[in-house]
């Protein structure tokens, strides 16, 4: 009978009963209320705020400050953990007597650990910031300017804010799609979720672009979390016009703003704290056990890689490894680092980071031999874009229930990350 | 009285819109300057002491229109919703430039624990382009005066 009603009416049971509800809400108030219509202050900022003109530059210009601060700010912290971690560094290296041991503690666990470690300060800005916006009630109208675009698109607003909590991670993100109750605009959803750039994916930017982007660091990594929104709603609308399971007109979104708000310090740190321990706990955990299964893949055969004054990591099994690989990434310009560092980044994006810690890479002079400004560049995008974690995967497989959509997933975005990289490539080369 | 009301409010709207062009005249260089910098690195390092900085550029232009809009609203209420919005963005970009000048200097500090000799360099470049002279750091200390009005007008509506 609902089905029914909703093909005449064109538009959402839903959508009538709301207009239904504010149409008598409206003619109440009138009843009972006289003179000037008195507006409240989220009314007013709103009149800005949600303009058609100025609130997308608002909510692009919101964000850019996000990464400023979350980039900027944080970067004496950072540097004060980096000290701290190189000193541990050399104090396991003199203090363990026993070698392999030593390179287990000094290259494996601290240089591998440390380098993933140094990045907590970003994260918990990063997660500071996005409280704010979200205590003030800031976030809820950045998905109502948004879905005005994206409804022009045909794509679902509801969508939107699943993307948006798929910046801090897509898990929540992917789980958050189950408030979509049209089944295609879910699963559509769940499909581009991973586009968005999660909080793990800020160490490979802060480590690349900090290094071979030099002033413009800040604008790469800004510029990813902006790609991620582009590709994440071009592919939907591809999707939408050749997958025939995707077609139809999208319904309509409703959402009830919440008033403004002033965050109080102890809910943004507890907001803050409460996503940000997830990363800790994570780096205790995934990334510690992925740091020494690295190591050992770096470090042996033992006799093979310490036959000189230096170790030779090519010798080892991930020096193997890595050379099997480099000719698929060769045309993007990674060399068989990159390639076996995007390889382990599979378990989860830290290990990016973690993979050039075991291989000795953690100065910018190291990544400068490594990349270029256009290749590090690529190397972000493909970081955002390849395969999500795999923790990402199994809650794709488990919120579609279909192997289909798991696979279809991690094939596109393989593709997708190959190309727009080595577009990157292509016109950067071009530009010189 | 009402005479004085509208000689105030027509004072606030001229003040907010040369804010707003200031506003506009910092972003478009910033913007320019940045943008030719996309295409010819390091080319430029900024126009009459203002850096180039694409992004940061187009968050003042944000600004700027947003103060314009003051003029442009017909309603009082859309004005004040506008002038809200840019004195708290003016302030949200003034503070970040700063805070930003406060962690170069934090750098330097760490450093000198390194062994690096201590400069005060960090007050006039850095990561913020010129450091305490980025331009909307002033502009923002300039908005002051409206956050006092839209301060009492906000009271007035809670």
């Amino acid at each position: 009978m609902g089905d029914k009603l909703e093909e005449s009416l064109l538009e959402g049971v839903e959508t009538l009963l709301a207009e239904k509800r504010y149409e008598l809400i409206g003619r109440i108030l009138s009843q009972v209320l006289r003179g000037e219509k008195l507006l409240t202050l989220s009314d007013i900022i709103d009149k800005a705020l949600l303009n058609k003109y100025l609130g997308i530059p608002v909510f692009l210009s919101l964000w850019w400050a996000l990464f400023r601060f979350t980039f900027d700010i944080s970067a004496p912290l950072s540097d004060l953990i980096d000290i701290l971690f190189g000193k541990l560094g050399e104090a396991a290296s003199i203090y363990i007597s026993n070698e392999q041991l030593a390179s287990l503690i000094a290259d494996g666990i601290i240089g591998g650990l440390g380098s993933v470690l140094v990045f907590i300060p970003p994260i918990f800005f990063l997660f500071f910031g996005l409280s704010i916006l979200e205590d003030s009630g800031y976030l809820a109208r950045a998905a109502f300017v948004v879905d005005r675009a994206m409804y022009k698109l045909g794509l679902h607003g509801k969508s939107f804010i699943p993307m948006l909590i798929g910046f801090g991670c897509n898990i929540p993100g992917i789980m958050a799609t189950r408030t979509i109750a049209e089944e295609k605009e879910r699963i559509l959803t769940i499909l581009v979720n991973p586009l968005m750039s999660c909080s793990a994916r800020l160490p490979v930017y802060v480590f690349i672009g900090g290094a071979v982007l030099g002033g413009y660091a800040a604008a790469g990594t800004y510029s990813m979390y902006i790609l991620g929104i582009v590709l994440a709603v071009l592919l939907a609308l591809l999707f939408k016009r050749v997958i025939p399971y995707f077609k139809g007109k999208p319904s309509p979104f409703i959402l009830e703003l919440p008033m403004y708000a002033r965050p109080t310090l102890r809910s943004t740190v507890l907001h803050m704290w409460e996503r940000g321990v997830l990363f800790l706990k994570k780096a205790g955990t995934i990334i510690l056990l992925a740091t020494v299964v690295i190591w050992f893949l770096s470090a042996y055969p033992w006799a093979a890689v310490h036959a000189g004054e230096e170790p030779d990591i090519r010798a080892s099994y991930i020096g193997l490894l890595g050379h099997k690989l480099e000719p698929i990434f060769r045309p993007l310009g990674f060399d068989w680092r990159g390639a076996v560092a995007l390889f382990f980044g599979f378990v989860a994006k830290e290990v990016v980071v973690d993979t050039f810690g075991v291989l000795g890479i953690s100065s910018a002079e190291d990544i400068q031999q490594i990349f270029t400004p256009v290749t590090g560049l690529a190397f972000m995008a493909f970081t955002l874009i390849y395969v999500p974690c795999l923790a990402t995967i199994g809650i794709i497989y488990r919120e579609t229930n279909s192997w289909k959509w798991t696979i279809f997933s991690i094939i596109y975005e393989l593709v997708l990350a190959y190309i727009v990289s080595l577009m990157i490539v292509v016109i950067g080369g071009c530009l010189g | 009285m009402a005479k004085v009301e509208s000689r105030r409010i027509r004072g606030v709207a001229w003040y907010a819109a040369i804010l707003g062009i200031a506003y506009l005249i910092i972003g478009a260089i910033e913007f320019a300057a940045g943008l030719y910098n996309l295409f010819l690195p390091g080319a430029i390092e900024g126009i009459f002491g203002v850096p180039a900085d694409l992004f940061g550029g187009f968050s003042s232009l944000v600004i700027g229109a947003a103060y314009s809009g003051v003029l442009l609203r017909r309603g009082k209420q859309e004005s004040i919703g506008f002038q809200m919005v840019a004195v708290l963005l003016s302030f949200v970009f003034g503070g970040l430039y700063l805070l930003i000048v406060c962690a170069d200097g934090l750098g330097t500090l760490i450093s000198t624990f390194e062994g690096e000799e201590w400069t005060w360099e960090w007050l006039v470049s850095g990561s913020a382009g010129n450091g305490i002279l980025r331009p909307e750091i002033w502009l923002a200390a300039a908005s002051l005066p409206l956050a006092y009005v839209m301060l009492i007008a906000a009271r007035k509506k809670t």
